[in-house]
Parts: C-alpha cells; structure tokens; sequence
C-alpha cells in the first residue's frame, strides 16, 4: 500500500497563487489530510563552496516550504553537504595567478560569482577565474571524489536497517552543481546497493546537468529495478544557468532546458540578481513548485511497490532453545517471509561441538569444526534471496559421550531475541563489604585467586571495593573456589577498636541461567567456595 | 539663482546608482554621533544641478589598503566587526538599527571563521550563531534578507580566502538549523 501524495496537498497561499485562487475560490478548498509519509528522507545538496550558513538556511527555508504546501509529515530533511573544498582552493590559486590591482574587489567579485551571481561577470571569454569557475559545472567531473563517497554513505545508512527499518525511501532536492551530485549519487548506488535505487528519485534545481539520473526499467545487478524517478525546476531567466549554458566548458546547449512556466509576475522585488539562488530565487517566489515536484517524485517511489516498502518484519517462528551431547541435532527455525536480523549463541563448554546454519543449502555461518567454548552468530537472513522461509541448524556433538552443548535460535525481531544473557560467559562482581565503626579497622583480602586465577585484590576502605571478574559457564550449579590467604583486618584506633569487632564480608553477585540477579554473601575468608546456578 | 534653490535643482542623484567610498567624517559633514546610517548629501554641480551622492555616516572610515594588509582586518573603533564589513552593514541596511546590529554579529562570527578556521568546534559554534542571526535577521528585514552575501566582502583577499575554504574543509557536515530566540 502506499499514499497518493498529492491528497494532502494544501492550496498554495502565497504571493504568486493568491490571484489565482481569488478567481477561482472553489478550487481553494480545504484538502484531506494525507497519512504521514514518515518512511521518506529527504536530501538537500547544496551547490558548490556555498557557505555553510547558507546551506542550512537553504535546508530550514525547504523544510518550512514542505510544511506550508503540504500536509506530508515529511519525517526527515536533512543535508547532504557538499564541501567542495578542494576546488575552492583551485579557483583561489587561479585568481591568485591573475591578481590585478585593487584585489580587494578582485576577490569580492570572486567570491560573489562563486556564491552564483554570474552576473557579476559576464568576461567569460576572458577571464580565467570565471572560465575556471564555470568549468567546475562540467558533469563528467563529479565521479566518485570524497564529497560523493560520503553522501552515498549516508544515503545508505539511513536508508537501511536497522538504522532505518521503516525509512528506505530517498529524494535528492539538490541545487545547481548539487545536481551532479545527486546524478552521481544514484549512479554509485546503483553499483553498491542496487536494491535502493527504484526507492530514490530526484528533484533538481536550478540545474546545470545535462539529464536527471535515472535507469531504465529492468535489471541492475541482476536486481529488478524501476526507472529512477526524477524531475527538476530551472527558471528561463536564472543567469548563472544560462550561462553556463552558453559555454563550451560543461554540458553547454545540452543542458536541460528551462521550465518555461516558472516565470515571476512582474513587480516582485528579489534579492538575487543572478535568479540563480535557491531560497530567493526559488524556494520563496516558487516554493509551492518545488513542493509539488517533490509530492510527484514520492508518488512515483510508492508507486515502484514492495521494492521500496519492505513489509515490517513478520513475527519469527517459535526460539529455539536445546541442549544435547552426542549425535547430530538437526534443527528448523521457521523464519517466514522477508529479511530478519538472526542470532544464534552456541556454549560447547570445555569437549569440542560444532554447529552448522544454513538455508536452502547455503552456508550462513558455522563453527570451525567442532570447537570448545562459547561462539555467537549474528547475521541477516532475507527469505527472497535465499529461497526459503526456514533456517536449518545442525548440531554435530562431539563422539565423547561426556560432552555437552547448548544453543539457542532466535530472530531479533521487535520483540527481541530470548537468546540473551544465560548465553553470555557469566560475569561475577566481588565486592567486599566493611562493616563496623568508622577509622577504626582496615581490612583486605590480599591476592586472591578463583578457580586458581588471580584476581587481584579487595580492599575496603580505603582502594577497590568491586572486582568483576568472567568465570566460563558450565552446564547446571557451578563450585567456584576463591582464595584470599592473606585476608584480614588490622585495627586502626585501639581505643575505637574495643567492643567493635570488625564484620568484613564479600557480597558477590552474578546473572543465573534465566538472567536473574543474585546475590550472595560470605564472611570474609582465607578460603571458600561458592555455588552459582 | 543659487545653490539654495533646491526645488529648482535637477536631482539625477536619485536616478544614479553611485556609492562612493567617501568616509566620515566627511568635509562637507559636521560631525555627528548617532545611529549609522547613509546620509545623502546633495552637492551644486553649478546653478542648476545638484548631484546626491550617499555617504556614510556615523560609521569608521575607509581603511583602505591597510584594511587588506592582515588576516584579521582593521577595526578602528574596537567594536569587534572590521571597519570595511561594517560599512558595508551600514550600505545594506541604512534605516535599520536593529538589521544592522544582526549583521554587526553575524559580521563577528565570520571573523571568528576566518581566524579560528583551524578549530572545527570554534567554526561550528560561530555557525551555530550566524544560523541564529540569520534567522534573526529574517524576522526583522523578510524571508529574503541573506547574512551570507557578507562572505564576498569577508574572504576579499588571497589569505582571507585561503583562511574561509580552511573553516569549509573543518565542517564536514551541518546540522539542520531549528528555530532561535532573537535579542
């Protein structure tokens, strides 16, 4: 299922529609609100060097223009920052190469032209900083450089679990030379992640490229995947576009052309000389535009199904929780259909097991061979791709009959996974309690050891008073033996001591086998041992 | 007929764009204290002309070269905005005290940019303030008003420019702007 966007279109009431809905008030009616698109993010990239602030501004001014022309609950805007850093310096050196005098304005001209007022120049033919500036909006340019990389990183980390379960839908709003970027951004996910790309679109603006990144419908990567869907906006007087429309250093006459209809009414005031600005130029005088490019692109996504709308993950078949020796133990976990995050924890304490998963006869994960000890096992498992609903475990205990194994088989679903702590090396907390008047005795274990290991030592007061330490678990109650051969109290006070006894003690607590609390307590001993379950 | 017959002068000042980097104080201005702002003074060309050309006033002077000699600028009056980018605050916004004073900040946080560019929290903070400003400076003057176009006049020389792509290079990423309390 998926939402017709523009059901929850509000009727535009700025300055440009406003006639328009005066005369035909009827058509301003009040919409119906459309269910929250909460499974979109959506990307502002910015052109190149543009400042900081202005990106942010540009990426507010988007996220309140969504809020004014549509009801979508737009759950995320968020920027994708071109640095461009390194060009900057190129078109730095360059002027530097072609300093005149009075560089102050030099500069103030540079920077003015690189910020997309074209019109503070119009010397291309001669000028080389200007020829450098506008040699950057060559597309062929923008391939895989470090901007890029990151941004395709990001785009796929919030755009897949479990970062985002319910999030896999991408639009690109992408200014100017930001529109490369965008082209490149799907290509690259075309080659890294294929399964994103029927789920991203596009909407450019103000844009020097020469086409909107798409894919024909069909295959990539042997992936089924729809067309990319894509559209852009390009006002017919923006200056810096056609500009660089005019050139032979970019896409030149190939650029895409205007939008014819994205005209400003006579008499409306702007800041932006050059047209060419995204909030003056564009997201103000034409925001609801914008937003409507935007509607359409996300319809297009719901439109491309279950590619882009992962069903939630479905309810894992019942946990398997085993314990056994000998003998192969085969074992069916009945995942059902889609992609679900898998555990398994295996203990074959101290003789040698091994334990084998697999789906429709790939290997998922194994032991190496038959192994001691604790190993655990996270991966996906994603039904459409391996052909099967089922996971099988097989468990081959080791031809000693003494040995033992345990393991437990679960999804990590929403209700997340049972196998949990009773699994994990179980880790026990000392602590010695001191009990008795204030600077009066001073007690210590000394060196201990447990189980043969030193542990260190207790003190109280003043130095370490908890110690935790991780004992191996073995099957059903465990003795442990803890040794303190030079444990004792020395009195500090002799008056203070008379009549207070020292009541030194060790409290020790660890989880049981259902990953419950214990606590135990003990007089504090040159040697003891103790039980855990 | 003389000079003083202002109704009968031909005031083509209004008609051209002229902004002339004529500091206070000026010879023909007497010297006044009070909000900065660009006064347009009519001068007799002969009889029957006047020229209007704008000066500042209630502003630093001009620091000519001297204002491009180092990184951080000259700022004559110690207000911590250089003399040249509070001129051209004043140019901006002639009439408005309160736009002026936002730009003045946002003004300082861009100094700060260019000479703490190696110091990625000083550089994210001083955004974090101009984000601020900004959205200050859109509540006073509209939607349009753009802090940014000071950044031209900011980075007006090759060390200025180098110091501005050095605090780009510092921010890998920016955060998504949320809404301010204005001064």
């Amino acid at each position: 299922m998926y939402h017709n966007v523009s059901m929850g279109r509000k009727m535009g009431i700025n300055r440009l529609v406003m006639p328009t809905c005066l005369v035909a008030l009827l058509l301003c009616t009040v919409a119906v609100k459309a269910a929250p698109l909460d499974d979109f993010n959506i990307y502002y990239i910015n052109g190149i060097d543009n400042d900081p602030l202005e990106v942010l501004n540009s990426t507010r001014v988007l996220k309140e223009q969504l809020a004014r022309y549509s009801n979508i609950t737009f759950a995320n805007v968020d920027v994708l920052y071109n640095q461009s850093e390194g060009f900057g310096r190129d078109v730095v050196e360059t002027a530097r190469q072609a300093e005149l005098q009075g560089a102050r304005d030099f500069y103030t001209r540079l920077w003015s032209i690189m910020r997309g007022n074209m019109s503070a120049s119009d010397a291309i033919a001669t000028d080389p900083v200007v020829q450098k500036i506008v040699s950057s909006f060559d597309e062929k340019s923008f391939v895989l450089t470090p901007d890029l990389a990151r941004m395709i990183g990001k785009v796929e980390i919030f755009s897949t679990p479990p970062n985002a379960p319910r999030r896999k839908k991408t639009i690109l709003v992408a200014h100017s030379q930001g529109n490369f970027f965008a082209n490149q951004i799907v290509n690259g996910l075309i080659a890294k992640n294929s399964d994103l790309v029927g789920c991203i679109g596009i909407v450019g603006v103000a844009t020097p490229a020469t086409f909107v990144a798409g894919t024909p419908a069909g295959t990539v990567n042997s992936v089924p995947v729809t067309a990319v869907s894509g559209t852009y906006l390009t006002r017919p007087d923006d200056v810096a576009i056609n500009l660089i429309a005019r050139t032979s250093f970019a896409g030149g006459a190939f650029i895409l052309p205007a939008t014819s209809t994205l005209v400003v009414p006579p008499g409306i005031a702007s800041t932006d000389p050059a047209h060419h600005n995204f909030v003056a130029s564009y997201m103000l005088p034409f925001g609801n535009r914008v937003v409507t490019e935007i509607e359409t692109v996300a319809n297009q996504i719901n439109a491309n199904g279950a590619n882009c709308n992962p069903p939630p993950p479905t309810a894992c078949g019942a946990p398997i929780h085993s314990a056994g020796s000998s003998g192969t133990s085969p074992f069916i976990l009945a995942i059902g259909q889609g992609t679900q995050s898998v555990t398994a924890n295996f203990e074959a304490y101290s003789i040698p097991d091994g334990l084998v998963l697999s789906a429709n006869g790939v290997n998922l994960a194994s032991t190496n061979g038959l192994v001691g000890g604790y190993h655990s096992y996270t991966f996906t498992f994603d039904s459409s791709k391996l052909g099967t609903t089922n996971l099988l475990a097989t468990v081959t205990g080791n031809a000693d009959t003494n040995t033992l194994w345990k393991l437990c088989l679960d999804c990590n679903n929403l209700a997340g996974s049972t196998c949990g702590p009773s699994f994990q090396s179980r880790s026990v907390n000392m602590t010695m309690n001191f009990d008795t008047v204030a600077n009066t005795w001073l007690c210590t274990t000394g060196n201990m050891t447990l189980d043969g290991q030193a542990i260190g030592n207790l003190d109280s007061p003043p130095g370490n008073t908890i110690k935790t330490v991780s004992l191996t678990p073995t099957l059903g109650a465990e003795t442990h033996t803890l040794s303190a051969p030079l444990a004792g109290c020395t009195c500090l006070n002799r008056l203070g001591c008379i009549g207070f006894g020292p009541n030194p003690k060790f409290q020790i607590t660890y989880k049981d086998g259902a990953g419950t609390p214990v606590l135990l307590t003990a007089p504090l001993t040159k040697q003891f041992k103790f039980v855990i379950q | 007929m003389n000079g003083s017959h202002v109704n009968s002068s031909i005031w083509i000042g209004s008609l051209i764009v002229i902004v002339l980097a004529v500091g206070y104080p000026h010879p023909a201005l007497p010297a006044q204290s009070g909000v900065p702002t660009v006064a347009y003074i009519p001068i007799p060309i002969d009889d029957d002309l006047n020229i209007v050309i704008p000066v500042l006033v209630n502003v630093p002077p001009d620091p000519g070269a001297a204002g491009s000699a180092t990184l951080a600028g000259v700022d004559s009056n110690n207000n911590g905005v250089r003399d040249d980018l509070e001129r051209r605050i004043v140019q901006l916004y002639p009439n408005n005290p309160l736009a002026q004073a936002y730009m003045n900040e946002a003004a300082k946080a861009y100094q700060s940019v260019l000479l703490n560019s190696a110091s990625v929290a000083t550089v994210v903070a001083d955004y974090t303030r101009l984000t601020q400003m900004q959205f200050c400076l859109e509540r006073t003057v509209g939607a349009d008003a753009r802090s940014a176009d000071l950044v031209p006049y900011l980075s007006n020389t090759y060390e200025r420019s180098l110091a501005y792509l050095a605090a780009l290079t510092a921010i890998e990423t920016v955060n998504v702007p949320t809404q301010f309390v204005c001064p």
